[in-house]
């Protein structure tokens, strides 16, 4: 591709505590994403997947190397408007969409948070109409703005989860294994509503995965984690056609390649 | 929540007798022509439902003490001031607690590091001493059981509420709001408090009997309410002495008591499975 990058990572260190302890998660982690690409990140458990997720967005503070995102540098120290700033433009999905989702809201009110944050309404009626145009976008039935995540499914909470990052309509999700948590038979549904919204949005995604049959099927490039060090990184086909590393071979051949054909619906409920 | 709450019963008996021992508080001792501190020689350690002597028609509804005070009105006297003690003590526990306790949990580092060591000391310090060492400078009384409980009372809410933040603010929830641009304060009042909200009503409406028993234990000291006014706790006490010769002396303050402290035990159960949102997975649907 020869579009300016949106995203562009180079040398990025991220440590975990210190003196002895000290573990090196991330080491010297460079790559690009550009505008409405998918680019995947796979890799072992431990490789620093997750890691390399929280510190572009800021959950960590990068202990080294530059995060340059639409053209601006987001690796110093950042200002509470440098950072509301920040979370406009980039949103995350985490791993466990009953660990990410607050227990003591209700869904409609989980979901406006954001808009809450950046005052995005005049009004509640406002506020609740813009979240439910959200919830009917993502598959969630009117009813579900007054329940509590706990009255949900895996996958509906994923749901609730995907809607409060897309509600601020963000450039690039970081999407951090966002069905791993979740029943295999929901997970097509999930994955395919990602791929729609993110066609419809032109959103660019970073995506996260242990499944490489899911990510050959969805991403345009990958990078290959292993042990802190993004060891490989190539366009999908040529990551799983002519792998170039011995580790990346051994990854693709340790796990059985299944093609899953795209189960086609978008998936609006749950089976 | 609300509608949780009314489905104990427990709670909802619990938050009854509150109330009606509050509206007894209220207007129990206007019921008699007495006042709590009326002496009356001749009628001493009257039992129960004794005719009155200086008021004709009126009854001593619970009999009357040593010096011919009428009991019904010094219990619901004492009541007030344990009712006073539980709120007193329930409003230092959710403002000074929660306060310290959040800032030490939530900033941590340093702060929490200070904050915990100033905590170390003053929890060092036998709140005896501390009453002792008010007398010099106050009346017994009220003032000195408020200064007491400002001064220590909060001290295990704030290692609760310590505790609580800590954990919860490594919770992925918490991290998605701070990838939306939350504040410090908006986390705080929307994702963590809340979550520990259960916890924390508990921890303070089960620290209003042990208020209620530091008045009680203050009296017994001559460091409380002093007579002629009188505390439950006083009140127990005094009519402890001469408990087998004149039982309702002490049985009637102890059946308040008792009373009273069961429930807020009772509503502060309640009132965690009400706020317990996460407990109600089927109920709702
Ligand atoms: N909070 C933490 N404190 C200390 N070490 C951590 C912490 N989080 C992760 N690590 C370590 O950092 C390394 C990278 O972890 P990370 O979670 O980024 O891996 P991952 O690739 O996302 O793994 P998984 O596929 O299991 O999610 C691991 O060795 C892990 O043990
Ligand atoms: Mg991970």
């Amino acid at each position: 591709m020869t579009e300016t990058p949106l995203l562009t990572v180079s040398n990025l260190k991220q440590y975990y505590g210190t003196g002895k302890k000290r573990v090196r998660a991330v080491e010297d982690v460079s790559f690009t994403i550009c505008p409405e690409e998918t680019f995947a990140l796979v890799g072992e458990s431990g490789s620093g997947k997750t890691t390399v997720g929280r510190t572009i967005i800021r959950i960590l503070p990068p202990k080294g190397g530059k995060i340059l995102f639409g053209g601006k540098d987001i690796s110093g120290k950042l200002s509470g408007e440098e950072r509301k700033e920040l979370s406009r433009k980039l949103q995350m999905i985490f791993q466990d969409p009953m660990s990410s989702l607050n227990p003591s809201e209700k869904a409609g009110d989980i979901i406006a948070r954001g808009l809450d944050i950046h005052r995005l309404y005049s009004s509640r009626t406002e506020r609740r109409e813009k979240v439910l145009s959200i919830m009917k976008e993502v598959g969630l039935p009117e009813e579900a703005f007054d329940r509590y995540p706990s009255q949900f499914s895996g996958g509906q909470r994923q749901r609730i989860a995907i809607a409060r990052a897309l509600i601020m309509n963000p450039e690039l999700l970081i999407a951090d294994e966002p069905v791993s948590a979740l029943d295999v038979s929901v997970r097509a549904q999930i994955i395919n509503l990602l791929k729609e919204l993110q066609r419809k949005r032109h959103i660019a995604m970073l995506f996260i995965a242990h499944d490489l049959a899911l990510v050959r099927q969805i991403s345009d490039r990958v990078g290959v984690m292993h042990e802190g060090k993004l060891i490989e990184t190539g366009t999908a086909e040529k990551i799983f056609g002519h792998p170039s590393q011995p580790y990346t071979k051994k990854l693709l051949d340790s796990v059985p390649v299944l093609y899953p054909e795209d189960t086609g619906s978008s998936g609006t409920g749950e089976v | 929540m609300w509608s949780r709450f009314k489905r104990s019963r427990g709670a909802m008996a619990g938050l009854f007798c509150i109330a009606l021992l509050s509206l007894f508080a209220l207007i129990g001792p206007a019921l008699s022509p007495y006042t709590y501190d009326e002496v009356s020689l001749s009628s001493q350690y009257l039992p129960p439902g004794a005719p009155s002597e200086e008021y004709p028609g009126h009854l001593h509804f619970w009999g009357t003490d040593e010096l011919g005070r009428d009991l019904w009105t010094r219990v619901w006297m004492g009541t007030r001031i344990s009712l006073y003690v539980a709120l007193l003590s329930v409003l230092i526990d959710l403002t000074i607690g929660i306060l310290y306790g959040v800032t030490a949990g939530y900033y941590g580092g340093a702060v929490d590091l200070i904050l915990q060591r100033i905590l170390e000391v003053i929890q060092g310090i036998p709140t005896i001493v501390i009453v002792t060492l008010l007398m010099l400078v106050l009346k017994p009384g009220l003032v000195s059981i408020t200064v007491a409980l400002v001064f220590a009372g909060w001290i295990n809410l704030s290692l609760l509420v310590r505790a609580q933040v800590l954990k919860l603010k490594e919770t992925e929830y918490v991290l998605a709001s701070k990838t939306l641009g939350a504040s410090d304060l908006s986390i705080i009042i929307r994702d963590i408090l809340p979550n520990a909200a259960g916890q924390i009503v508990i921890m303070a409406m089960m620290s209003v009997p042990g208020a209620i028993f530091l008045e009680a234990y203050l009296s017994f000291l001559g460091l409380g309410i002093p007579d002629p006014m009188a505390s439950l706790g006083s009140l127990i006490n005094s009519g402890f002495k001469s408990m087998l010769l004149y039982p309702w002396l002490v049985l009637i303050p102890v059946i308040i008591f008792v009373l009273l402290v069961v429930s807020f035990n009772l509503a502060a159960d309640g009132l965690r499975d009400a706020l317990d949102v996460t407990l109600g997975t089927s109920e709702d649907r």
